[in-house]
């Protein structure tokens, strides 16, 4: 009884140590004193920012996590904390969180629309202020609740325009906008065909994800290759597809798939999604040197000896600090009164780029970017777009803005 | 076993009795110190209140079914099947009653099935159970086909829409009914008891003259309801059903259970509140851990030592007893 009684009374001292060290705030240093300007990253002289430990009077403001004044806490719908995509985007906003002064809540690994809703009414019970959508199960009426609880939300819906509009109905002044890509599924699937072929490939295997299931975004980007192919055929090139693989990798049906496609003579294996499952199959079968590989996917330590070494070729990949940091300056500007909207007055869509990459080069560049603790778009661009900071900021400054990153402008 | 022994033993057993509720209790002032008041605030306890209700209403019923020894891990998979049906007829028919309806019906089909597998059919139930929620899942991917989501907003005609507040309230009517009804049935009438004594003994039982089959059957019924409303306030919460919906909501009834002081295996000490207890606790601690803004990971650390802490202090009521359940 007496170890039953000890046992009970360590995990309850463990338990509470550990939530009381969690809880501190996060909460910025205040101090703004000091006067020693420079220019942003993107070249524009006009915002008041000053680089990290300068002094700054009057309405100065230094990027050292002080602005707002009050700590801007948001909520972040995920759906998976070990997928690459939502670590980078984590890992971008940390580095946001010590320029500004915000504080990011993230969920818990979510799967149905309730665990979205919850998760979205405990950031309103928390404080927070604005509640990003990177997750969407729910759809415009996860972007009601937000706006119930008087919180603004950030969204892109997939592209969805009939859930935006519903958004702007019902969300009102709370509904800020988010990205689309445009086209940016059917095209990712035709970028993958037109790189490949222009690689010299011609029998090729497709993985096709939901397509089959109906899943809309792998329905466009089936559509999209299939499209691909069809164009580099008329442009001469021989190709073809060879053998459709359905569904997701763990499944009997996509292991049977796999072996199968092992055994034919392809030169490459195209994925609507991930391409990593292939990695090991190809490499023991001794293909590593003739099959490439080509993904809709993320610049990351997966794929960074893979791409280096030529067995991936082709990455069709979203840049998470221009497809979903954008979230902050538009959540920034919001809370502090000055709403970013569109012609009609309301949130808006905006267009990004998804970027192709087909080179180690390219690659590398954004890898490198990131490895070494730089972004595409600094926190000194955000304040650019900080009407607070940048009276000249609009609507369109921001669209442009964002809408001009490609591959190219990171080589450049 | 010395005199003394005994006293403390008999008044740990005590203190274990009672050890759900004070878990809530320490639970909620632990949260509130931590949140500065704020796990209390009103929108915090409407929040909460709609956290609760699927895994309550859920817990709530499956006392009857975990109380005659009938371990039921399909009770996700009921909820998912009622949910997806019942938000369909109302995707056709643009009627919330329909789909009311619908829920009811489904899951009480599904119970029915439970029910005479569990009395007619000698195979271990738990077994079939896992079978059953395989093939649930399945069928509710056939069902869907091309469609992985079903959205009520297709529907025919503007299904009725609740805000917060009405939310709320309806949540609040249902749980509230549904464990009074439980509570009624559980506390004052025969089948509480016939309950206790075939989970505790089930030989005895029916040699006392228990029917044992239309008892196991009555069971899976009563669970049933509450299974269906769990679905139609999904449905009508977040107008949003997918495959994946309610894909915790059996894990999060056994914790539920386990927390609220419920014997797994079921049994004379099985009581009806360890469902709406338990569901209490589960759904304080989320939301307090949450709040205080503790990363994903640890949220994760803290919660297994609490459910581990209040599992042992459970335990003590019913360890080295003369049932041992």
């Amino acid at each position: 009884m007496k170890k039953k009684l000890l046992s009970v009374l360590l995990a309850s001292a463990m338990a509470l140590s550990m939530a009381a060290c969690g809880g501190a705030p996060a909460g910025g240093d205040s101090n703004n004193g000091g006067n020693t300007q420079q220019d942003s990253n993107g070249g524009s002289a006009d915002a008041n920012v000053q680089d990290d430990g300068g002094d700054a009077s009057g309405g100065d403001v230094a990027l050292d996590g002080s602005y707002p004044a009050e700590t801007v806490k948001i909520g972040l719908v995920g759906y998976d904390n070990t997928s690459e995509q939502q670590m980078a985007i984590q890992e971008y906003l940390d580095y946001l969180s010590e320029k500004f002064n915000i504080e990011v809540m993230y969920s818990e690994n979510l799967a149905d629309a309730e665990g979205e809703l919850n998760f979205i009414s405990d950031c309103a019970a928390a404080g927070c202020k604005a509640v990003i959508g990177y997750y969407n199960e729910a759809l415009s009426e996860a972007a009601k609740t937000a706006a119930d609880y008087g919180m603004y939300y950030w969204g892109g819906f997939g592209g969805n325009k009939d859930e935006v509009e519903a958004a702007k109905t019902t969300c009102g002044e709370y509904y800020l906008g988010g990205y689309t890509l445009g086209e940016a599924d059917y095209e990712g699937g035709r970028s993958l065909a037109l790189a490949l072929a222009e690689q010299g490939c011609e029998k090729v295997v497709f993985c096709s994800g939901g397509a089959s299931f109906g899943v809309t975004q792998f329905v466009e980007r089936k559509e999209g290759f299939l499209a691909g192919v069809e164009e580099a055929k008329a442009n001469g090139v021989n190709m073809e597809v060879v053998k459709e693989v359905e569904g997701w990798p763990g499944t009997d049906s996509f292991t049977a798939d796999q072996t199968a496609v092992m055994g034919m003579e392809v030169d490459a294996i195209a994925s609507s999604f991930d391409v990593a499952m292939w990695f090991q199959p190809v490499m023991e079968a001794g293909k590593a040197e003739s099959v490439k590989l080509a993904a809709i996917g993320e610049v990351s330590d997966t794929y960074h000896d893979f791409f280096n070494s030529g067995l991936v070729s082709v990455i069709v990949y979203d840049n998470e600090e221009v497809v979903f940091g954008n979230a902050i300056p538009l959540i920034l500007n919001a809370v502090s009164g000055n709403k970013l909207v569109d012609a009609d007055g309301n949130g808006f869509q905006y267009e990004v780029q998804r970027w192709t990459i087909t080179t180690p080069e390219e690659f590398n560049a954004v890898y490198d970017l990131h490895d070494s603790g730089n972004w595409v778009v600094t926190a000194e661009d955000i304040a650019e777009l900080l009407v607070d900071l940048n009276p000249d900021a609009n609507a369109d400054t921001f669209k442009t803005f964002y809408g001009s990153f490609g591959i190219e402008s990171v080589m450049q | 076993m010395s005199e003394a022994k005994k006293k403390v033993t008999a008044a740990v057993g005590g203190f274990g009795r009672y050890a759900p509720v004070i878990g809530l209790v320490l639970v909620i002032v632990v949260f509130s110190a931590l949140t500065g008041g704020g796990l209390l605030s009103v929108v915090n306890l409407q929040n909460m209140a709609n956290q609760v209700i699927v895994t309550a209403l859920v817990a709530i019923g499956a006392v009857f079914v975990y109380g005659v020894g009938n371990f039921d891990m399909s009770l996700g998979g009921a909820v998912l099947l009622s949910a997806v049906l019942g938000a369909m007829a109302a995707v056709r028919s643009g009627s919330i009653f329909l789909a009311l309806a619908v829920c009811l019906a489904v899951s009480a089909l599904l119970a029915l099935i439970k029910g005479l597998f569990s009395a007619y059919i000698e195979v271990p139930f738990f077994i079939f159970t896992i079978v059953l929620g395989s093939v649930i899942s399945s069928v509710v991917l056939v069902i869907m086909g091309s469609e992985t989501t079903v959205y009520l907003k297709d529907a025919v005609k503007p299904v009725p829409s609740f805000d917060f507040t009405q939310m709320t309230i309806i949540n609040v009517i249902c749980l509230l009914g549904y464990f009074a009804v439980c509570l009624f049935l559980f506390n004052y009438t025969p089948v509480g008891s016939k309950v206790r004594m075939m989970g505790g003994n089930r030989i005895s039982a029916k040699q006392s003259g228990i029917n044992d089959k239309k008892m196991q059957v009555l069971t899976f019924l009563i669970s049933s309801v509450g299974i269906a409303l769990a679905a139609f306030i999904l449905i009508i919460r977040t107008r949003t059903i997918g495959s994946q919906t309610a894909g915790s909501t059996g894990t999060d009834v056994m914790i539920a259970l386990v927390l609220g002081g419920m014997p797994i295996s079921g049994g004379p000490k099985s009581k009806i509140s360890a469902g709406l207890v338990g569901a209490l606790i589960v759904t304080v601690l989320n939301s307090g851990l949450t709040m205080i803004g503790l990363s994903t990971g640890v949220i994760q650390i803290v919660r297994g030592i609490v459910f581990i802490i209040v599992v042992l202090v459970a335990s003590f009521s019913y360890r080295g007893r003369l049932l041992p359940r």
